[in-house]
């Protein structure tokens, strides 16, 4: 949009410019604020930290990171690999099934897995039945334990890997793997020689993807009693009360992030090089043997049984056995209070992804550039980090506006920003604008230059090429765009917790705080809500896939 | 009866930069001219401002005798009743074929607008598609859809940028064909922009060479083929070399390959050295020449053999021959000129240096 631009250039007026900075520098407060406290003198809290906790925090986390990485490069991987380059009986299903784990937050897979595996839940129970031992007679592995968290946290993030390394197979398939094959190379060399490497860019992408989560994972390590940085975080700041040095932590935890943001984009920016072809004809996929088909069958099959079958049935059996004494007036709220929120939160996010795209737009420019990424800077960042880079600024705010009323006025406002739902809005938005941005983006780039003139020229004004192109063109985006955030901020946790104004409740606070009080089963409906919620944007993937699938295929 | 496109010294900048510096031409109503030039050389700015989405920094466009470009003043696209044909088409993903044609017509009854669709897809062969969406159409469907969307408000004038640079080759001729039939049949007035001569050729009336932001010449493709008024036109349009000469009296010009008649002689004096423009029909075959020239490459395309035939004080010249009996690479060849007349340029001209890197022969781009 050269014209437009140059238009706006004219008047000497950088208008969206400067309020597309002035948002998005709003936005990157909570991670300024906290990146801040990296050069803060560190206090007697911290020296304490350093000297007994901050060892484990950080044992803790690496481990946990090490762990969740070769679970998910092994799952993902491997199921990717299946479904897109072999052929076997119920691929076609498994292909968007295997996503469905992505629906369920961590904390409510290991709520759910400790429900089925501890001493007095029901696989244990049959165990003893069956063999007749008593208490401490046999060995059971421990879910409650950093190897629980890593394999619940696992099973639910997978999906990130097998989502990127799947697209990559696909893209390479043609051209490269025919090329190993003519080259006399068979199935497991193509794919180690050829396959892999290649598709390594778009893995790591998926792989810092699913360890962003894990490093803002706090309800599964909570609940396991692993001491990594988000517990660190609660502990500090509500146990020691001491938000300086929570904040520390913090900004520790910041740079343990910035390494896989960094991680991240320079594997994405190698996979846009990557692609080789455009060229996707229908692909030979490899005939598996008997065995090997049902074992690929197997294999997908106990991923996707243990990932979402299993927490999901055990769910729905809690549920439907605790119905009569969850579903009443208070459920109704919660689920009223969980609406409002994800609702409202999304709608906004919306708006200001709507207002940094047709910035870009319209006006272009280093400046509008540079105050979209720093907008969407937050999708990295833990909910733990967020809530304590809002918390600080607020307070400090409603800290200034109380003694100013109180001593013009001699009334006290009282906390109008940290504790009420502004500042949980404001958290969400920081961190989960950059979903709606990408989504909205995405729209917007559909509809080509070519396309607004082309309208000019038959005679549209502005307001009408909004309302006969832009809005039919985009309305798919907005609608994608207000479902992710939607469910997003539904399985929020950490920052939820910390942020929400006093005795307001959402699902997910609901669910976790049912299952600290060791009442799992009373803390399905909530969960069950949230998982269910949470199918909707993994069933619109599984049919982008399928429908691209076809594109294919036709 | 005012023209109906009138460009009067017109010139657009970006960044006080000129990309298009005072060009001038006219358009009869129902007219078809073509900007033809490399690209980057400012051709499809000059369409944006004509069609008003770039403001002009000097000079006046006028549509049908209305003056709707002036530096300071651009009436906006929507109210200058020009239709685009854009290169990637812009057709609209979510309309239909008709609902696209029809985007343009407004203040019609819905009855009338039926009619009008209906009778522009049967223009275009394309009855029957109405309920299509344009991604089922092939690449020719779509291209036809984009012109009769422009067509479809009868506009003052049709302005085509690129439209079949997104198409296969084989295609572009015959779509060139077919969509000059309908423009004249619709007696549009119309500028087609393109970096092909082929293209160019096959539906302009009227030919404007563009080069580095100027109009170097306005002319029919005859004309611009064979007297092309700069090197930049002789260079861009067709093939051919320059071979060095010599005026004598009378538009007489000696060089390599004999003496020559001059097309146009005024302002050379006898004596003077000047340059000559040799295309590959100009020279034949003819082994009982005097003039015999060892050969230096050879492409077969096709019906003919184009030869790049070294001349005895340095340079080269191409000739085309008849692909029968062909010699090698190393042999000599006897030629002749068989040409009327030359188009003369002086030794070195402002207009297009002298000492330009030689292009690539001609022969060998095809091949490669």
């Amino acid at each position: 949009m050269m014209t437009a631009a140059r238009v706006f250039a004219k008047q000497g007026l950088n208008l969206w410019g400067t309020a597309a900075g002035f948002v998005a520098l709003l936005l990157g407060l909570p991670v300024l604020v906290v990146a801040g406290y990296l050069f803060e003198p560190s206090g007697e809290v911290w020296q304490h930290l350093l000297d007994t906790t901050l060892k484990d925090y950080v044992i803790n986390s690496l481990l946990l990171m090490i762990g969740v990485a070769c679970g998910v490069l092994l799952l993902g991987v491997s199921t990717a690999w299946l479904t897109s380059m072999c052929e076997f009986p119920g691929r076609g299903v498994f292909e968007w099934a295997l996503l469905l784990p992505m629906a369920i937050p961590a904390y409510i897979i290991a709520y759910t897995y400790t429900g089925l595996f501890d001493y007095a839940g029901p696989f244990q129970s049959w165990l003893r039945e069956l063999l007749g031992p008593g208490y401490g007679d046999y060995w059971f592995p421990e879910i409650r334990s950093l190897g629980g968290a890593v394999l619940m946290l696992t099973l639910v993030l997978y999906p990130y890997v097998y989502l990127l390394a799947r697209a990559a197979f696909l893209n390479q398939s043609l051209c490269v793997l025919d090329v190993s094959r003519t080259l006399g190379n068979g199935a497991w060399r193509s794919f180690f020689q050829v396959a892999l490497p290649m598709a390594r860019p778009a893995i790591v992408a998926g792989l810092s993807l699913a360890l962003m989560e894990t490093l803002a994972d706090y309800g599964t390590v909570q609940y396991f009693g692993v001491s990594t940085f988000t517990t660190g975080i609660f502990r500090t700041w509500y146990g020691l009360d001491n938000a300086a040095a929570a904040a520390q932590l913090s900004a520790v935890l910041l740079l343990f992030v910035f390494t896989l943001v960094v991680l991240e984009k320079a594997s994405r920016r190698q996979a846009r090089y990557h692609h080789t072809t455009q060229r996707h004809q229908g692909l030979d996929r490899f005939r598996l043997t008997r065995g090997q088909a049902w074992g690929a069958w197997l294999f997908c099959g106990a991923t996707l049984m243990l990932g979402f079958l299993l927490p999901f049935g055990q769910l729905l059996h809690w549920a439907l056995t605790t119905a009569d004494e969850q579903l009443d007036g208070r459920f109704l709220t919660l689920i009223m209070n969980s609406l409002m929120l994800a609702g409202s939160a999304s709608l906004l996010a919306l708006l200001l992804a709507l207002f940094f795209g047709y910035s870009r737009r319209l006006q272009g420019g280093w400046m509008v550039a540079a105050a979209v990424r720093v907008a969407s800077m937050g999708y990295a960042i833990p909910g733990t980090v967020i809530a304590i880079g809002v918390m600080i600024p607020f307070a400090a705010l409603d800290n200034q506006l109380d003694a100013w009323m109180r001593a013009q006025f001699g009334w006290s406002s009282g906390l109008l920003l940290s504790g009420t739902l502004a500042a949980l809005l404001f958290a969400y938005l920081v961190r989960f604008l950059a979903v709606s941005l990408q989504t909205v983006e995405a729209g917007l780039s559909k509809i080509r230059p070519s396309m607004d003139e082309v309208a000019r020229s038959l005679g549209s004004g502005p307001r009408e090429i909004l309302g006969r192109v832009h809005i039919p063109m985009l309305k798919g985006s907005l609608l994608t765009a207000l479902l992710l955030v939607f469910v997003d901020v539904l399985k929020e946790l950490p920052a939820t917790l910390i942020l929400r104004p006093f005795n307001f409740n959402t699902l997910s606070v609901r669910a976790y705080e049912l299952a600290s009080d060791e009442r799992l089963a009373d803390a399905a409906y909530a969960s069950l809500s949230i998982v269910a919620v949470g199918i909707l944007p993994v069933i619109l993937l599984s049919r982008s896939i399928t429908r691209s699938r076809h594109a294919k295929s036709t | 009866m005012p023209n109906q496109l009138e460009v009067n010294n017109v010139s657009v900048s970006y960044a006080g930069r000129a990309v298009v510096e005072g060009v001038s031409f006219a358009l009869q109503r129902g007219e078809i001219a073509s900007l033809l030039g490399p690209s980057g050389c400012g051709k499809t700015s000059l369409l944006r401002a004509i069609a008003g989405f770039e403001p002009v920094s000097a000079g006046e466009i006028h549509l049908h005798g209305v003056r709707v470009s002036q530096p300071g003043h651009t009436r906006a696209p929507e109210k200058r009743r020009v239709g685009m044909v854009f290169q990637d088409f812009a057709l609209y993903p979510h309309l239909n074929i008709r609902d696209n044609v029809a985007f343009g017509l407004r203040g019609l009854k819905a009855w009338n607008r039926r009619e009008r669709v209906s009778r522009l897809l049967e223009l275009v062969g394309l009855k029957g598609y109405e309920s299509q969406y344009p991604h089922q159409l092939s690449g020719g469907q779509q291209q036809r859809v984009a012109l009769i969307r422009a067509l479809a408000p009868k506009p003052e004038i049709l302005l085509l940028d690129e439209p079949f640079s997104g198409l296969d080759v084989e295609l572009r001729g015959q779509l060139a064909q077919e969509i000059r039939t309908i423009l004249k049949q619709e007696q549009v007035t119309a500028i087609l922009v393109t970096h092909d001569q082929q293209e160019a050729f096959a539906l302009a009336d009227r030919i404007g060479v563009v080069g580095e932001g100027r109009l170097r010449q306005w002319d029919t493709g005859y004309t611009l083929y064979h007297h092309p008024r700069d090197r930049f036109v002789a260079d861009f349009i067709g093939d051919g070399e320059l071979v060095p000469g010599q005026v004598q009296g009378d538009g007489w010009i000696d060089s390599p390959l004999g003496r020559v008649k001059a097309y146009d002689a005024v302002g050379h004096v006898a004596g003077q050295p000047v340059q000559i423009l040799i295309r590959p029909d100009d020279l034949c075959c003819d082994q009982h020449s005097e003039l015999q020239l060892e050969i230096l490459e050879r492409v077969f395309q096709g019906a003919d053999y184009l030869y790049s035939l070294a001349l005895p004080e340095g340079g080269r010249v191409d000739c085309r021959v008849r692909s029968q009996t062909p010699l090698e690479v190393g042999e000599r060849m006897g030629v002749r000129l068989n040409v009327t007349e030359v188009v003369v340029f002086p030794q070195s001209t402002d207009l297009w240096e002298a000492d330009e890197p030689a292009r690539p022969s001609p022969g060998l781009e095809a091949v490669i």
